[in-house]
């Protein structure tokens, strides 16, 4: 193995280079001189402000062209400026609203802003626009509304009506998280009245659980 | 690497000076004539030039050089080598004076390759003569390391047997 050894480093070395090779110095001044007179014929010529910016001004064009087929799209109608009929069909959708919940035995809590508008909602009859004067060209007068088919509430009075105020119910003042005196006394009395409500109606059942024993005791 | 300036004209006279010689020694092992070895050395560095002014990035020149050299010699062997072309042949050819010595080299060592594979007497050159690893042969020769390895394991046992034996 050791004599291999040796025999493959001693061929490899048979094979190392023994002289020296040098080329020519022909061939360095054939090369440079073929290397300088391409380089001059291949110089390219400087480019132009045009052609630098020639794609920029493509895109330009193009954005300009689409902009001006396809407009932007306009933005959305604010609701103040819904027209004059409108607002009012507005108002009287809120006010029907409002009267079923005014007609509750208990007095409904209603802001102060729509009581304004119940009134003068409630005096007016419902307003039944006649077949002949519906106009389908859009051509009403300010003063009668279109699309009245819904149900007007009957009249409520008024006077007898406690509407509580913003007053009644601030938002910031702590106090009327609070329950006073009168008013816990008012709970109690509510609840030792549906407790003997509650007991009445007991009773009422079991008299008449007893009413029906007794008369079938009675037929046996 | 690439030529933007005509500065870049005096970085590429540097890359002739440090290449031009091995590149020379690496055609002249194969083809054994100077002229037609630093005519086709000549091309390989105009093609550098050519390829580095058209902007390419070549990061390895030397590597690069290397790869051209070699399939330069490759067509050089395929449009103008007569197919019966043999060492006694070259032995005949005139040589200057001057390259009395790099001739006898080249023919020592054909001498040596002649009985083999084109293939393996080209490895045994690429390592031995040029120095390069397994794993640039590989590379060069667009081959798996283990064949490079195979054909030169090959190369060094036929050697050995034909001098063993005196043949």
């Amino acid at each position: 193995m050791e004599n291999r050894r040796y025999e493959i480093n001693d061929i490899e070395s048979m094979f190392a280079p023994k002289c020296e090779f040098k080329a020519s110095e022909r061939l360095k001044a054939s090369v440079m001189a073929r290397a300088k007179a391409s380089a001059v014929a291949s110089k390219p010529a400087p480019r132009s402000f045009v052609r630098r910016f020639a794609p920029w001004l493509a895109a330009a064009c193009v954005a300009a062209v689409m902009l001006t087929v396809f407009p932007w799209p306009k933005a959305a109608v604010q609701p103040a400026e819904m027209p004059a009929w409108q607002d009012a069909t507005a108002k009287a959708d809120l006010e029907v609203k409002v009267q079923p919940a005014v007609e509750d035995e208990i007095p409904a809590k209603v802001p102060e802003a729509v009581t304004d508008a119940v009134p003068e909602a409630v005096s007016k009859p419902a307003v039944e626009i006649p077949a002949s004067k519906v106009d389908l060209g859009g051509t009403l007068a300010k003063n009668e509304r279109a699309n009245v088919d819904k149900p007007v509430a009957e009249a409520v009075d008024m006077d007898n009506v406690n509407f509580v105020t913003e007053a009644d119910m601030p938002i910031t003042n702590m106090e009327n998280y609070e329950l006073t005196a009168e008013e816990l006394a008012m709970i109690q009395k509510q609840e030792q009245l549906e407790y003997l409500a509650q007991i009445n109606l007991e009773l009422e059942m079991i008299e008449l659980m007893i009413k029906s024993n007794n008369k079938i005791l009675e037929h046996e | 690497m690439t030529f933007r300036r005509n500065s870049d004209i005096d970085r590429f006279e540097d890359i002739v000076e440090q290449s031009q010689h091995w590149l020379f020694r690496f055609a002249y092992m194969r083809i054994g004539r100077r002229e037609d070895s630093e005519d086709l050395v000549q091309e390989v560095l105009l093609s550098l030039f050519k390829a580095l002014a058209e902007g390419k990035k070549i990061r390895e020149v030397d590597r690069y050089l290397l790869h051209s050299v070699s399939n330069a010699c490759v067509d050089y062997f395929r449009r103008r080598r007569p197919p019966d072309l043999r060492i006694e042949d070259a032995g005949g050819v005139a040589v200057d004076d001057e390259d009395k010595e790099i001739h006898e080299e080249f023919l020592r060592v054909s001498r040596l390759l002649q009985d083999l594979p084109e293939e393996q007497s080209e490895t045994v050159r690429l390592k031995c003569y040029d120095n390069l690893t397994f794993r640039q042969i590989a590379e060069l020769q667009s081959l798996p390391e283990a064949t490079v390895k195979s054909r030169y394991r090959y190369a060094i046992t036929y050697i050995q047997n034909k001098l063993k034996h005196g043949k």
